[in-house]
């Protein structure tokens, strides 16, 4: 028998097969993967030895691992846990020790460490990094001057971070008078909205634009909210108890919602909050 | 020296028509092919991550290149016996060793120019591709990378030379090239550990003086190695190129001397 007649079918059964296959065996594999994908993260001397001479793309490689894993849950829309957080940081850590010099570890640092991880310090030693190592660059000490001001509440260490960036090559010419009315006044929600909006028209990846945009339109809300506050402080000469009497005073027609899923209300400080605190809230089964 | 150069020059042929060559001519095409849908995973810093990739597949062919190849043309003279050939000419073992390392050399220059431009396509796209307007680019700290990384695999070619002159078998200076080139990567570093002193585990002066033995004694193979400066565009201090060079001078002089000097007693079987 000739041997064609034999192998010929036998290929083509064997691709078949192959193609039949492959599903299953990616979600097995896909299984152990997820697994995998944290773990342990290596001390930088120690990566510094193995990668022999290919050391900044074994950071570039580094990052694209943690990106992908955040990337992952933001479009899963889950929550990240304390240790999820940690394990981030660390990994940008590494990556910036690896290559000091790669601004994307920064970027990423400072929109997930601040916003949902609220580890304002651990953000702030990250960002030093590449205020140290990157100093033609603004973007450093603008972002630490932001995080200072919003964040934590320092308004003069803010201002002092925004003149240290507006005096970098290519920086904000309204930095500033931006700095100037941090040292003077509190307009925070409103200058927190004047940074977002520049940060939104800056920044290229469309999954980091979005993130920002559903935070200006949150942030929008609440200036939304405040100012009808001001408006009902201004008639009634007292602050309002809840929200609701803002609808209930016609001052409003009805209250926003927040994009994060979560409730707007007045928190004890006088302030407008949400009960999402302005990070997905997950949606239940 | 006519008889260095024509040596050189078969030597340079034989390298070209290398079958191995093209396998890697073709894996570096789709490296530096990848290169560009790699860096789409990437937010900013898009020419660095080209610059990276480019530069660390010109080192990594390179090094396939004078590793498998550049240990076979000359093991290979010994290993089929057609070292004999070559040795009852008018021509000095002293000069054979010379002719055979020219020739590598020139394999080097050429294979590094060839992948050289074709490794700055991907970085030109990239650039086109994202204005960052706070990522540094030159071209000319670009240029010199790929210099140094020439100037690295001529060094391991001598050093493969050097084991080849005494080792029996090209498997053997194969394996002992392979190891000085780890060696030589991380010497540096391990150096750099030793010295900052701020490891929690104690050293005894014994490794000391073994780790700055080493550090002697094998190249240091991170002073070609720029990589980091030219994918950010940093300046490079002053001199650096040329005492790289001065280095280089002497290391690979001495390299291929010895190993002159050892095949001149060495005995055929």
């Amino acid at each position: 028998m000739n041997h064609r007649f034999i192998m010929v079918p036998l290929f083509i059964l064997l691709i078949i097969g192959y193609i039949l296959v492959l599903p299953s065996y990616e979600s097995s594999r896909n299984a152990i993967r997820v697994e995998e994908v944290k773990g342990l993260t290596l001390p930088p001397a120690i990566i510094k030895l193995l990668s022999l001479e290919y050391r900044s793309i074994a950071a570039d490689f580094l990052f694209v691992r943690v990106s992908q894993f955040y990337g992952g849950k933001i479009g899963r829309m889950e929550d990240a846990t304390p240790e999820d957080w940690d394990w981030l940081h660390r990994n940008l850590d590494l990556v910036t020790e690896l290559d000091p010099y790669f601004q994307d570890p920064y970027f990423m640092g400072n929109a997930f460490l601040t916003w949902d991880a609220g580890m304002y310090d651990e953000a702030e030693a990250l960002l030093l990094k590449a205020v140290n190592a990157r100093p033609w660059d603004w973007n450093f000490p603008f972002f630490i001057g932001f995080n200072r001001f919003f964040f934590m509440g320092d308004n003069k260490g803010g201002a002092d971070y925004f003149l240290m960036a507006s005096e970098r090559p290519g920086a904000w010419s309204f930095l500033p008078a931006l700095a100037a009315r941090l040292y003077y006044e509190d307009k925070r929600t409103e200058t927190a909205i004047a940074f977002l909006e520049k940060i939104w028209q800056g920044e290229k990846d469309p999954r980091a634009k979005s993130y920002y945009a559903i935070r200006l339109d949150a942030l929008s809300k609440v200036l939304f909210l405040e100012k009808a506050i001001q408006v009902y402080e201004d008639r009634v000469g007292l602050p309002p108890v809840n929200l609701q009497v803002l609808v209930d005073r016609r001052i409003i027609k009805k209250l926003p919602q927040d994009p994060y899923g979560g409730e707007f209300y007045i928190d004890k400080d006088g302030t407008v909050k949400s009960t999402s605190k302005m990070a997905h809230i997950k949606k239940k089964e | 020296m006519r008889g260095v150069l024509s040596l050189a020059y078969i030597t340079f042929v034989e390298g070209i028509r290398s079958r191995a060559l093209f396998g890697i001519f073709i894996m570096a095409l789709l490296m530096f092919a990848v290169t560009v849908t790699l860096t789409n995973l990437f937010m900013r810093d898009i020419v660095k991550v080209a610059v990276d990739l480019s530069l660390a597949t010109i080192s990594f062919s390179g090094l396939l290149m004078v590793i498998f190849i550049g240990n076979s043309l000359l093991s290979k003279d010994i290993d089929k016996r057609t070292i004999y050939m070559v040795i009852s000419r008018p021509l000095s073992r002293g000069q054979y060793i010379w002719g055979k390392f020219f020739g590598i050399f020139l394999l080097v220059i050429a294979a590094v120019i060839f992948l050289g431009i074709l490794s700055s396509l991907p970085v030109y796209f990239a650039g086109l591709s994202y204005e960052n307007p706070e990522s540094v680019f030159k071209w000319s700290i670009y240029f010199y990378a790929i210099v140094l990384i020439a100037m690295k695999l001529a060094l391991i070619a001598s050093v493969t030379i050097f084991f080849s002159s005494f080792t029996s078998t090209s498997f053997i200076s194969l394996m002992l090239t392979i190891a000085a080139y780890i060696i030589g990567t991380s010497t540096e570093t391990v150096k750099g550990f030793l010295d900052a002193k701020t490891q929690v585990i104690e050293i005894s002066p014994l490794m000391g003086y073994v780790i700055n033995g080493v550090y002697y004694l094998f190249p240091n193979l991170a002073t070609f190695d720029i990589k980091l400066q030219a994918s950010h565009g940093l300046a490079l201090p002053e001199g650096y190129i040329l005492w790289a060079m001065v280095y280089w001078f002497f290391y690979v002089g001495l390299m291929v001397s010895a190993a002159a000097l050892i095949m001149g007693r060495r005995e055929f079987p």
